[in-house]
């Protein structure tokens, strides 16, 4: 019996043996490679492919279409893990060498480990808009690299995951990047550039125009409607060449997409051109793009009540809608004062007890006040209101140095004048006058 | 991190002994090249947690040639260095409390530095609480000549003010003494050595 027994559990086991090593261990593999081996020839792969280009690379980069334009940036891999870049992020388009690495994280990534010009776009301290404070420019240095595609490298940038694409660079290229500096000072404008931005845009047969709301730092805009009622905007995210602004977001007139404004330096403006006679333009203007009868109150001989609306520079100075030329022409003025003694108030009275309207600078430190004498002449097609000279109640000697703030008061196109809606520290109406033929704006309290 | 290494673990392993940062010491640091931007418009410079882990930002702005980049920079390392002494072992917190208990401000960064000085704070930062008083006191007459030193009480004209700054350097001069046996003074100047040498190779 014992021996029967075991033999059964001896025939069991052995047939647990046979079956057991029935199962084949062999899969078929999908890979020539192991993981390891592939992880290490695709670093390989990144890096030859980065080195391959004896002129570099060229990059474009749109760190976000929705808010932000776009940074031509040029690279150049060296040996030894070093990198020559410049970019256009600002003037200084000049070439610096740091360091480089092809990382593994969760793909195989392209790091700039120390810094250079793309670290521009990620630098917490410094943000385009109020939106993006502490995220700067949206910009990533670490890039998982995703193939590449008829010679250029594709990656995906760390933190949004958009699409970056490198291009083999040229010498043209690596000598055409300072000429995006003088393209981006066009649109940028300085403190004598026209206040106000239009787009134009031409669909064939009529035009239409747009308030345009450019960021210079964020190469954003938004162009708004101003027609009454109309709720249209267009977005444009420009990146720059020598000879224009290009657009990510291309506009669509008449299912035409129009991205490549061309400067026009005879007129100062971009243009993108299509065909049958469809085109938009990017161009400065004097004249806000809504324009108010807020002026009407002011005019002489209407039976107008008396107005009194004053620049009080302890306080308007620094206002948000004061302009840089209009700090620039009291920055002026006070220079040649004394040092104790610099313009206090430019008020203007309009329509006093004795019909007479005029322009009154106020000073600091004891300088007795200067008043010039001026009628009102309505220019009823631009809306505009011209302060005509009837005299000044000093010698001209003694207000030479107010000559040139005077002359944008007075100029010959005449102001806009506005009835704004914010306050600025205390609760009176908050007046802003804008020459129509400068970038001359002035902010006032009503008293 | 050759900064940090010839002008504070030397500075400390000559004057404290060879094992005296081994002993107490961050155990890691971390190097951020960008700014750590608060949202009250602020910069932190340095972090030290837990006596474990120091990180130093801004790291990109450092010029090792320049006397004023060299001695920001260190001024960071010293004052974080000083939490983690603090953290090891904690400095008479009542005595320090004692000595101008008014003048902390949790809006220090609206305070300018002379106004500060002239209520006995070597620095406004040091008045947003004792902790940070004691660490900017330290690391300040750390990484100061003995005349730069001499010179920023000299500039104190308040007589109270100036002695409250003494006595807290008093209380920093005891504390290295009493709780690592370190001659504080004898560090500091350790530490002007070393940073000469790093700007002037």
């Amino acid at each position: 019996m014992k021996a029967k027994y075991i033999y059964k559990c001896l025939m069991i086991s052995f047939a647990a043996l046979l079956l057991g090593s029935c199962s084949s261990p062999e899969v078929d593999s999908n890979f020539d490679q192991n993981a390891t081996e592939r992880l290490s020839s695709r670093q390989k792969e990144l890096n030859d492919v980065l080195l391959s280009s004896a002129d570099g690379w060229k990059a474009v980069y749109y760190t976000d279409s929705t808010q932000l334009g776009g940074w031509t940036h040029l690279f150049k891999f060296l040996p030894a893990g070093k990198v020559d870049m410049a970019s256009d992020f600002d003037s200084d388009t000049g070439i610096y060498q740091s360091q480089y690495d092809i990382q593994v994280g969760s793909t195989v990534s392209l790091v700039f480990t120390t810094e250079n010009r793309i670290h521009l776009l990620s630098n917490a301290a410094d943000y385009p808009t109020a939106g993006l404070l502490a995220k700067g420019y949206l910009g990533d240095f670490q890039f998982y690299y995703y193939g590449q595609k008829n010679g250029d490298i594709i990656f995906r940038t760390n933190r949004n995951g958009h699409f970056l694409r490198f291009v083999k660079a040229t010498p043209k290229d690596w000598a055409d990047l300072p000429k995006n500096t003088p393209m981006i000072n066009n649109i940028t404008g300085d403190m004598f550039s026209p206040l106000f931005r239009l787009l134009e845009i031409n669909d064939g047969t009529t035009t239409k125009s747009y308030d345009f709301d450019y960021n210079t730092d964020a190469r954003f805009g938004t162009g708004y409607s101003i027609e009454p009622g109309v709720n249209v905007s267009y977005d444009l995210a420009f990146s720059f060449n020598p000879t224009g602004a290009f657009s990510k977001l291309p506009l669509d007139v008449k299912g035409q997409k129009l991205s490549n404004f061309v400067y026009n330096g005879t007129n100062n403006t971009f243009v993108a051109t299509g065909t049958n006679g469809v085109s938009a333009t990017v161009k400065y203007t004097n004249a806000p793009p809504i324009v108010t009868d807020d002026y009407k109150i002011l005019l002489n001989g209407k039976g107008n009540p008396q107005m009194v609306v004053a620049y009080i520079a302890a306080n308007l100075y620094t206002a948000p809608s004061t302009s840089d030329y209009f700090r620039f022409l009291i920055n002026k003025v006070n220079a040649t004062l004394p040092a104790a003694q610099s313009i206090a108030r430019v008020q203007l009275v309009f329509n006093n007890a004795s019909n007479q309207t005029f322009i009154q600078y106020q000073f600091n430190g004891g300088k007795a006040a200067i008043s010039h004498l001026v009628t009102t002449v309505e220019d009823a097609a631009n809306k505009t209101i011209i302060l005509k000279d009837a005299g000044w109640t000093v010698a001209p000697a003694a207000y030479a140095f107010l000559k040139d703030i005077d002359n944008e008061l007075t100029n010959p196109k005449g102001l806009y004048i506005k009835k704004e809606s914010f306050r600025i520290t205390f609760s009176n109406v908050i007046w802003t006058l804008t020459s129509a033929s400068s970038s001359f704006r002035m902010t006032s309290y009503q008293l | 991190m050759e900064v940090v290494k010839k002008i504070w673990i030397d500075s400390y392993t000559t004057i404290g002994g060879v094992n005296f940062v081994k002993k107490v010491a961050p155990r890691e640091f971390v190097l951020v090249g960008g700014v750590n931007l608060n949202t009250n418009g602020t910069v932190t410079l340095g972090l030290a947690e837990a006596g474990q882990r120091v990180s130093l930002f801004q790291i990109d702005n450092l010029n090792k040639k320049s006397r004023a980049s060299v001695t920001q920079f260190i001024h960071t390392i010293q004052h974080e260095y000083v939490h983690i002494l603090n953290q090891t072992r904690p400095f008479d917190e009542q005595a320090w409390a004692k000595l101008t208990p008014s003048g902390y401000t949790s809006t220090w960064y609206n305070e300018p530095i002379a106004t500060s000085r002239s209520l006995g704070f070597v620095t406004s930062y040091a008045r947003l609480n004792i902790y940070e008083d004691f660490a900017e006191t330290a690391a300040t007459i750390l990484t100061s000549s003995k005349a730069e030193y001499d010179a920023i009480l000299a500039g104190v004209t308040d007589a109270t003010a100036k002695a409250n700054i003494k006595a807290k350097e008093a209380i920093v001069v005891k504390y290295y003494k009493d709780a690592y046996n370190v001659d504080f003074y004898a560090l500091r100047d350790e530490a002007q050595k070393n940073t000469d040498a790093v700007i002037n190779n």
